[in-house]
């Protein structure tokens, strides 16, 4: 993809340039005579620059360059690349990322930046146009916030395991797995009866597992449904693929791949349907994830066994259409 | 009103980086007349035609030159979605060409749905039937458009006595799908949004999008 190497491809890269350009007195900066103050500030630019190149690009990609005459730090990048790097920027000033990683260069080298004593420029050369704006885009904000993350994950899995215990006040039942850890599910007083059956036997659920940030805060697990073959696999390989996938692209195509699985079983596909559908009825599903749901399932709406969970996600759609609307013209 | 023309842009500006992801209406200009219509489509970094060729049905990296002009009838966000679904319909659809369009459209995995006329569609019935099935409901109020719309296509003083001989076809089945809904009108059609678009907003703004184009096209 990125041909840095070789020197033609250097012409037609994408620049970014971070000119620490006068001093507090007004002076123009040389940069054979820099001040003490100047020169931390211009190398700590420099090394903020290097790591938020670093982490977007990789080592492989990216070249640096500091220009004499005024102070100047440069890393060449292909476009995209550049492109990458200044949507970041961006991104970063609107509190949009969460990555402290990420975001501990950016707020470095916006602090310098910003300063009053110092004056920097900084611009963005890339496919022969100059983009300058990232002065005043930097300026808007004083502080640089990291996006707040959710302090949970819920996913859902398929759990293959015997069943130890059922019951209780608050009813779970406990499963001991193949590794002889123990997981309990929380569930219903009908799902322990449900359950109950299989005391001492091999039973396979799927759950949904709500995992926290926080270190030492174990797992909850709660029942969803007692699941058969030929669902059990089904389910047990969608998930587990599902969740270890970032690319919405890829997510996507699963779920029309599993939906196509789903529509060849020969008997309760509805059911199953409702129970696939469920486990997006959460809050950090992304829209596209619940249209392309909405899209699969559109044909049979009117279904008795989905039709309340279709319309509960159509619901989700619309509210987070809104607000999604309600953000871009903002 | 006039229409802010200036949004209907040549794709091989497409690549600007500020321009957020988008679909939109595309025409091919040969001469002065639009001839041929597509989807465009910007998801990341890429660009993407997806249109039906009266042959058959590509998506591709973009590679014509087509004018185009965003419609806000599928937000930025929805991009992904809208496209997983062109990569399916690419994959099952297979239209044959025909100049007629009753409300018929294609589900997520190109299943075609048609009560009567099966999968006869042109460049611009292909785009119809592809919104509409994203949408859920109609794109264009095509009841507007009636046969006489269809008069002298492809050349053809009676177009459908000619179509429906030549493939065998009951006449019955077919009459009151009969209409032609041109490029022109299709890109037109992108200013609006309030669906379904009645044909008079489009019969009162196509003729300054023609010269707008040729003005361009000269330029």
């Amino acid at each position: 993809m990125h041909y840095l190497c070789d020197d033609k491809s250097l012409i037609m890269a994408s620049h970014l340039v971070i000119t620490l350009e006068t001093e507090r007195n007004g002076e123009a900066v040389q940069l054979h005579s820099l001040s003490a103050s100047g020169l931390l500030s211009f190398t700590t630019v420099l090394e903020s620059l290097r790591k938020l190149a670093i982490a977007i690009a990789g080592d492989e990609n990216v070249r640096f360059s500091i220009k004499s005459g005024s102070a100047q730090a440069i890393a060449i990048t292909d476009d995209e690349v550049g492109q990458s790097i200044a949507d970041t920027l961006e991104q970063a000033i609107e509190g949009e990322i969460s990555d402290e990683e990420l975001l501990d260069p950016i707020r470095k080298m916006h602090r310098e930046i910003i300063r009053d004593d110092l004056n920097y420029g900084i611009t963005l050369q890339r496919a022969g146009q100059t983009i300058n704006n990232f002065k005043t885009i930097f300026q808007s904000k004083s502080r640089i916030i990291l996006k707040p993350q959710p302090g949970f994950l819920v996913t859902s899995e398929v759990l293959r395991a015997k069943v130890i215990a059922v019951g209780g006040k608050s009813p779970n039942y406990h499963l001991i797995m193949e590794d002889e850890t123990e997981i309990i599910i929380n569930c219903s007083e009908s799902d322990a009866m449900e359950v109950n059956p299989f005391l001492y036997k091999r039973i396979n659920v799927l759950v949904q597992k709500t995992s926290y940030k926080r270190e030492n805060k174990k797992d909850f697990y709660s029942h969803v449904a007692v699941i058969q073959d030929p669902v059990i696999i089904i389910f047990d390989q969608f998930f587990s693929v599902y969740n270890s996938r970032t690319d919405l692209m890829v997510r996507l195509q699963m779920l029309y791949d599993v939906f196509d699985q789903i529509m060849t079983l020969n008997e309760r596909k509805f059911e199953v349907i409702n129970l696939l559908l469920s486990q997006f009825d959460k809050n950090d599903v992304d829209i596209n994830e619940v249209k392309t749901l909405l899209l699969l399932s559109n044909g049979f709406k009117d279904a008795t066994q989905v039709q309340a969970i279709i319309s509960k996600l159509e619901q989700r759609y619309q509210k987070t259409k809104i607000k999604l609307l309600n953000d871009t013209t903002a | 009103m006039t229409l802010p023309l200036d949004l209907i842009k040549k794709s091989d500006i497409l690549s600007d980086v500020h321009v957020q992801d988008f679909v939109a209406i595309g025409i091919l200009n040969e001469g002065d007349i639009a001839t041929h219509s597509a989807i465009i489509m910007k998801y990341n970094s890429q660009l993407f035609e997806f249109h039906y060729t009266g042959r058959d049905v590509r998506l591709d990296d973009l590679k014509s030159d087509f004018y185009h002009k965003i419609t806000t009838v599928i937000p930025s966000f929805e991009i992904p979605s809208f496209l997983k679904m062109a990569q399916n319909i690419q994959r099952n659809a297979s239209p044959n060409y025909g100049c007629f369009f009753s409300g018929e459209f294609y589900d997520q995995d190109g299943t075609h749905f048609s009560s009567n006329i099966g999968q006869y569609m042109t460049c611009v019935g292909f785009c119809l039937n592809v919104l509409k099935g994203f949408l859920h409901k109609d794109y264009l109020q095509h009841e507007d458009w009636d046969h006489s719309t269809a008069e002298g296509f492809m050349d053809k003083d009676d177009y459908f006595t000619f179509f429906i001989q030549e493939h065998n076809l009951d006449p019955n089945k077919f009459s009151k799908a009969l209409r032609r809904i041109t490029p022109l009108e299709m890109l037109t059609s992108s200013f609006f949004d309030d669906l379904p678009i009645g044909k008079t907003y489009i019969d009162k703004h196509k003729h300054e999008v023609k010269y707008y184009l040729q003005e361009i096209d000269i330029s």
